[in-house]
């Protein structure tokens, strides 16, 4: 009966998905027919986009293929569909699971996203939003998204503003295929496992246009989370005692990005700084560096070094084992613990315009770009390989 | 800091007086990270699911990964 009223309350949540799923559905197939009727230049631009990701680490391999379609109007209005579908084998070892089971499950993340640019007092103006749903078999997480923009002195000077609420709902599955619920947690699989998650982010960003080969961009980012900030399948004590984190999270974030082209080598370089801290004590500095090449009209090669460094969280312990029951709150997650990265990443650009008027528009307008990125991990998680490629084609 | 370092820039450069036709430079692929969001989105995903810190890259999250 308890399983059946589960199954009941995820009803209006799959119809609300369905019926934005069919209204961005009807929105694509509908819009392209507008550009017969534009008389200013009689073409939408696009492209679609194929992306292929793949993630590694000594516990978790994440597979996930993506496709993107874009569509841009001559008025300025522009609609964009990406569906990504992701695998996850982990053996959960490195997580301090409550289950030590190999496992390998799928999740759907589809992102639904609009905007407009207009001219207001001789300024342009962009509103952007869309939603977002992500879903694998434990967890569902719906997020929505409005970002306005607005351009001053000829676009030199950009300010950003960006809002984003967020709800997740966190389930838990027998991934070894028990019917006991593991560790202390009591109970069997019929006992369904229900948690909900919100959080709502604000972020201001201004970028500004220095001299004629300088950018710099600041922002500031807070987020707020409310409600399971823990993980339902992480325990402390062998065991004894699933994760208990606070239900409220309040996280500062200052990011900043100076871009410098040099013209003489046609190189780019960019310096990204990123500082952070929350009231779990966590701070971290994240400072990055990039170079750009363009080998020739056609090739770029991008380099990068990214070092990340952060203090634990006021309730971690470094031995699981070292927790009473009666601390208020135990971690067995390795993000909260001290730990730093050093990442070494390279990128290669190929664009397609070499082979115009020789090609179809579609194929010398096309990018290809592949990347493989390798990162030192001091905490338990390990090093890791973030490896991505994808190839861009317009209409 | 970060704003600090962006005012002093600011003013020592001189802020727009760069203009649209002086930005041959800046329009380059390189220069605009907006072109990389595509790929920034699963990398974003992966530091939420690994670092303690998240934000200041675009919404990301979903996944017990991230918690």
């Amino acid at each position: 009966m308890r399983v059946q009223l589960a199954r009941l309350r995820l009803k209006p949540r799959w119809v609300m998905l369905r019926l934005l799923l069919a209204a961005g559905i009807i929105l694509l197939g509908v819009q392209p027919k507008r550009t017969i009727a534009d008389a200013v230049t009689g073409t939408w631009t696009g492209d679609a986009h194929v992306r292929g990701n793949y993630y590694w680490d000594r516990s978790t391999r994440v597979l996930a293929p993506e496709i993107i379609a874009q569509l841009e109007a001559p008025q300025g209005s522009r609609v964009r569909v990406d569906y990504l579908i992701d695998s996850i084998t982990s053996a959960s070892i490195a997580a301090g699971a409550l289950e030590d089971v190999r496992f390998t499950e799928v999740r759907h993340d589809v992102d639904l996203k609009g905007g407009h640019e207009f001219i207001e007092r001789e300024n342009p103006v962009d509103l952007f939003g869309g939603f977002r749903f992500s879903r694998e078999p434990d967890y569902f997480s719906f997020a929505t998204l409005f970002q306005p923009t607005l351009w001053l002195a000829d676009r030199a000077t950009m300010f950003r503003g960006r809002i984003t609420y967020r709800h997740d709902e966190i389930g838990q599955n027998f991934r070894g295929g028990s019917q006991q619920r593991p560790g202390s947690m009591g109970g069997t699989s019929a006992d369904r496992f229900r948690e909900t998650l919100d959080a709502i982010s604000l972020a201001a960003g201004w970028e500004q246009v220095l001299t004629r080969t300088l950018v710099l961009e600041v922002g500031y980012d807070f987020t707020y989370q409310w409600g399971f900030l823990a993980n339902p399948y992480r325990s402390v004590l062998g065991g004894q005692r699933p994760e208990q984190h606070p239900d409220q999270r309040f996280r500062h974030l200052l990011f900043s990005r100076l871009a410098w082209y040099i013209p003489r080598s046609r190189t780019s370089l960019q310096v990204l700084y990123r500082s952070y801290v929350d009231n779990w004590k966590v701070s971290a500095v994240n400072p990055e560096f990039r170079i750009y090449q363009e080998m020739s009209p056609y090739f770029q090669t991008r380099l990068r070094y990214r070092y990340y460094t952060q203090t634990s969280a006021f309730f971690y312990k470094s031995d699981p084992n070292d927790y009473t029951f009666a601390d208020a709150y135990v971690t067995a997650d390795p993000k909260l613990s001290p730990f730093h990265v050093n990442e070494l990443g390279i990128q290669f650009l190929v664009l397609g315009a070499f082979l115009e008027g020789r090609a179809h528009r579609s194929v010398y307008g096309a990018q290809f770009d592949i990347s493989f990125n390798y990162r030192w991990n001091t905490n338990a998680f390990g090093n890791q390989v973030v490896a991505q490629t994808g190839l861009r084609i317009p209409f | 800091m970060s704003l600090a370092l962006a005012l002093t820039l600011c003013a020592a450069t001189g802020c727009a007086t760069v203009k649209p036709y002086e930005r041959e430079y800046l329009s380059r692929p390189s220069m605009d990270l907006e072109r990389e969001a595509t790929e920034a989105k699963f990398y974003t995903h992966v530091l939420d699911a690994r670092e303690g810190a998240t934000g200041g890259l675009g919404t990301a999250g979903g996944g017990c990964g991230c918690n």
